[in-house]
């Protein structure tokens, strides 16, 4: 819905996040490659990543985030993400089925601001976890 | 000819301004499309001048097509026989709206060295602000490549 955000009082530690389940295609990652100007060839042809070591053509870290920030905002609203982190563990190939996940481990409230941090991170087929962090979210308080 | 590690190093904290962008309607709607995250507040203009936001607001990942990474100092460094990105952060602090003339400056924020399994592995750490035109942050990008 647009707009409709999540409630800081409604939000509880453990509560899981997700899964957004994502078919990494290689014409996405092609046009998101184009869209972000990034000129590298390990992202869009196999040999040359396979030649950079990479196995096979990889997919951009940013389109990683872009998938977990949608999980984020899917679930608590547009706008609610103050602070989003990730670490590269491993390679996100195209072809890849990605599932995004994540939990509520925290919530406080500081200088007006309602926060709530969450673990995430983005498994894939083989059940590894190539892509981890947390995010912290700011929501409005019902009072 | 490749800078050096030191050369890298003596420049950590200098900001320096790299460009100032336009952001326009048809690219921030595009993006959201690409990446497959179609809230309607960031590709539908009269559903999104109805929200909270009275009007469309960027999806969180957008300022990524401003190629923020490239325009970064030595960007495209090889220290040894790979390079790639190790982490990525971003903090928000206003949406990007269409419109926004966003101003970006970058630094080196840290350099170090460290040993793993597979050996010496350098570190560079680097900053992006954005701000608009009342030079207010919109995002901070910090980007973490590691060079082996």
């Amino acid at each position: 819905m647009v707009g409709t955000k999540t409630f800081y009082e409604d939000v509880n530690i453990g509560e899981e996040i997700g899964p957004l389940e994502v078919d990494v295609k290689r014409r996405h990652i092609v046009r998101f490659v184009k869209q972000a100007g990034l000129n590298y060839k390990r992202f869009t042809d196999d040999q040359h990543a396979r030649n950079e070591g990479f196995g096979a053509a990889i997919v951009p870290g940013t389109y990683s985030m872009s998938q977990l920030s949608k999980m984020l905002t899917d679930h608590f609203g547009p706008g609610t993400i103050k602070k989003l982190g990730v670490n590269y563990r491993g390679l996100v190939h195209h072809g890849d089925k990605i599932s995004c996940r994540g939990i509520v481990i925290k919530k406080w409230a500081e200088d007006h601001d309602h926060l709530v941090e969450c673990d995430i991170f983005l498994e894939n087929q083989r059940g590894e976890k190539p892509v981890k962090g947390n995010a912290t979210i700011r929501l409005a308080s019902r009072g | 000819m490749e800078p050096g590690l030191e050369t890298i190093r003596s420049l950590v904290g200098r900001e320096q301004e790299v460009g100032t962008f336009y952001i326009d309607k048809e690219r921030m709607v595009s993006f959201a499309k690409v990446v497959g995250d179609e809230n309607p507040c960031y590709i539908d203009e009269k559903e999104a001048e109805e929200s909270e936001f009275h009007g469309l607001i960027a999806a969180p990942m957008f300022h990524s097509v401003l190629a923020i990474t490239e325009r970064m100092p030595y960007a495209d460094v090889e220290c040894g026989t790979t390079g790639m990105a190790a982490g990525h952060e971003c903090e928000f602090y206003k949406p990007i709206r269409p419109g926004d003339i966003l101003t970006i400056s970058c630094c080196i924020e840290d350099v170090y060295e460290k040993t793993g399994r597979s050996g010496k592995m350098l570190f560079i750490i680097r900053r992006a602000t954005l701000t608009d035109r009342e030079g207010q942050k919109v995002v901070v990008v910090r980007h973490s490549q590691v060079l082996k």
